[in-house]
């Protein structure tokens, strides 16, 4: 117990540790921006690779909230932001972006193409499957039929993707293919913006539901005694985690693993279970995590061996063995 | 009088042809198989896999013997959607019995290094490997078609052919150089051509330099971030973007969704040139006709490469 730093300390030594990692996100990159005309540099500095570092703040901490508030409400620690079917609703939203309509729309006085359609739909799409979730949330009881639901409708949307695919040309799929790779590069400045704010505000919002919380992880049954309204809880929690969710794939693609590694690692990290401090601390985890990534994708650039990396090469490689000592330890 | 004109422009093509590679009866090509001697296999139902080959066929007067093309939903050349060709469903996964019911005696299939033939491999049926798209020159991969001539009984239609394209692609020489960028990120990730690729051979024959590959050598493409695109394109004289969209790309939509593009010489001068792939059979032409690309680039035909508006 002597040898266990102190959550203070954890505190301090992972916040100190964000703020430098992020300071090198902007000081590096895959150019040395120190050679470039000043204009360049600043335009580098202050429109690709600072809507970069904010997407990677707000992608973490939405992932690992969204994550965290599965596995409470699921009463599943598997359970993660892709189990309910909201990130494969993205999917189909991106799909039918790329490959259905060609990364354009025009419809009437409404035109939209290139990022902002596929935004826009696996928004739209991620968010269809959420007003389903919530829709079957006020309906079923059990979490369990809720969580089948949630898996039934992702193999369902899974199949229409698929479908999409095998009828697509080469150019589309390998869009589709590069979008579902994930990747923190080509997000406006002001939509990373409003992704970090909407993601803050999100784990404010939690931090008010960290009681309810904390009843959900004695069971159901327990959380019904002590006075809250089950179906109101379910659905209040389910809307914030899968409008996370949407948010980050829809401006990033799927990003596998942080969700459901995150909060593992701070309730390892913090010792606890309670929400009031595992929503800070998967705040904090969750962005430095995903800037971690951020940066070992640039390393080869970096060191001029090869190219970026995407997303989701590096997720898994870090999350993956969180996942597997958890459940050793199980 | 035509005919005589006819022939002394092929031969004067094909005196005009430098050769770079000794035996095996190739000039350009570096992978192809040998065309010395004259056993050759002669089929004469042909599955051509892909619209690049199918065309290629009908230009050397054997379309009668395309028994079909897969993804036929993606041809974009006129004269092959009104050929109407039998469809035999996607390449990953083809209708293996009606390709047999078919009475297909071999299979135009372009491989991916280190994966088999899939379903096609299960068919037992003679395959011809269309390997030209690994050549990293025009007229090499162009000249692959005097190979698949001879499959067909068109061996002189394909030479005549190539000795015509060879004569009309003429390389460019220039004191400077147009600066070129190509095409548009996805996702953050912007993929150029490789310094030793094809089509940076090329645009290096139409008289432009690619700032963006320089030094580079990979003969395939290469995955840049769009810092780096900026760092190294951003005085590029002339910006060419090759998309796959139902209604043609605007420089109001790249100012929109791109806004780094405003960083690029060649955009706010408007010099920039789009070429649709689902409207312009870029894809099933320019392989084995590279010259009307060069012509495209080097006499602004626009044919290929329109301006975007």
């Amino acid at each position: 117990m002597a040898n266990t730093p102190s959550r203070l300390t954890i505190w301090c030594t992972l916040s100190a540790l964000l703020i430098a990692l992020s300071a090198a996100c902007l000081y590096l990159g895959s150019t040395d921006i120190s050679l470039l005309p000043t204009d360049t540099a600043r335009y580098i500095l202050l429109e690709l690779r600072l809507p970069a570092l904010l997407m990677a703040l707000a992608a973490g901490i939405a992932l690992s909230l969204s994550g965290l508030v599965m596995q409470t409400v699921m009463g599943n620690p598997l359970a993660d932001p892709s189990l309910l079917g909201v990130s494969a609703g993205a999917s189909l939203g991106s799909g039918i972006a790329l490959m259905t309509l060609g990364g354009t729309f025009l419809g009437g006085q409404l035109s939209m193409g290139g990022l902002a359609l596929t935004i826009g739909l696996s928004l739209t799409g991620a968010l269809c499957v959420t007003g389903i979730l919530i829709l079957c949330s006020g309906i079923v009881r059990q979490r369990t039929t809720l969580l089948l639901v949630g898996v039934m409708l992702s193999f369902m949307i899974s199949s229409i993707v698929g479908t999409l695919n095998y009828f697509a040309s080469a150019d589309a799929l390998k869009s589709f293919v590069v979008w579902g790779l994930g990747s923190l590069n080509g997000v406006l400045r002001s939509w990373a913006l409003l992704a970090l704010c909407i993601s803050l505000v999100s784990s404010l919002l939690l931090l008010l539901l960290q009681r309810p919380l904390d009843a959900l992880l004695l069971g159901e049954a327990h959380a019904t005694t002590v006075g809250y309204s089950l179906r109101r809880t379910r659905t209040t929690l389910l809307f914030v985690a899968s409008l996370l969710t949407a948010l980050t794939t829809a401006l990033c693609g799927p990003i596998a693993f942080v969700g459901l590694a995150v909060p593992h690692a701070a309730r390892l990290l913090w010792r606890t279970s309670q929400h009031g401090v595992l929503i800070p601390a998967c705040t904090l985890l969750g962005a430095l995590v995903l800037v971690i990534c951020h940066l070992l994708c640039q390393l080869p650039a970096l060191w001029g061996v090869g190219n970026i990396l995407p997303l989701n090469v590096l997720t898994p490689l870090l999350g993956a063995p969180v996942v597997i000592a958890i459940l050793l330890k199980r | 009088m035509k005919q005589v004109w006819f022939t002394f422009l092929v031969l004067l093509g094909l005196c005009s042809c430098s050769p770079e590679r000794a035996g095996n009866g190739w000039q350009y090509a570096m992978l192809a198989p040998s065309i010395e001697g004259d056993a050759f296999p002669q089929y004469d139902r042909i599955l051509a896999a892909s619209a690049v080959h199918a065309s290629l066929l009908r230009e050397l007067g054997a379309g009668e013997r395309i028994v079909g093309v897969c993804d036929a939903n993606f041809i974009v050349g006129s004269e092959l959607r009104e050929a109407d060709l039998r469809n035999f469903g996607s390449y990953a996964n083809p209708d293996v019995e009606q390709i047999l019911v078919a009475g297909t005696d071999a299979l135009m299939l372009s491989p991916v290094a280190g994966s088999s033939y899939g379903a096609f491999g299960t068919l037992g049926l003679p395959i011809i490997e269309c390997k030209d798209y690994l050549e990293s020159t025009p007229l090499g991969r162009a000249e692959w078609m005097r190979y698949y001539g001879r499959l067909v009984g068109h061996g002189t239609e394909a030479d005549s052919l190539f000795a015509c394209v060879c004569m009309r692609y003429q390389p460019v020489s220039t004191e400077r150089p147009f600066s070129v960028l190509t095409d548009l990120p996805q996702n953050g990730q912007w993929y150029v051509p490789g310094g030793k690729s094809y089509l940076a051979s090329l645009y290096a024959d139409a008289g432009y330099t690619l700032p963006c590959s320089a030094h580079n050598e990979d003969s395939g493409s290469l995955c840049l971030t769009i810092e780096q695109v900026l760092a190294l394109g951003a005085s590029a004289d002339l910006w060419l973007i090759k998309y796959a969209a139902p209604v043609d790309l605007t420089l109001e939509q790249i100012a929109r969704e791109y806004p780094f593009a405003q960083r690029i010489k060649a955009f706010r001068e408007g010099r920039v040139l789009g070429c649709n792939t689902l409207r312009v059979p870029y894809y099933e032409q320019i392989p084995f006709h590279p010259d009307l690309l060069l012509n495209d680039l080097t006499h602004n035909t626009h044919i290929y490469y329109q301006p975007l508006r």
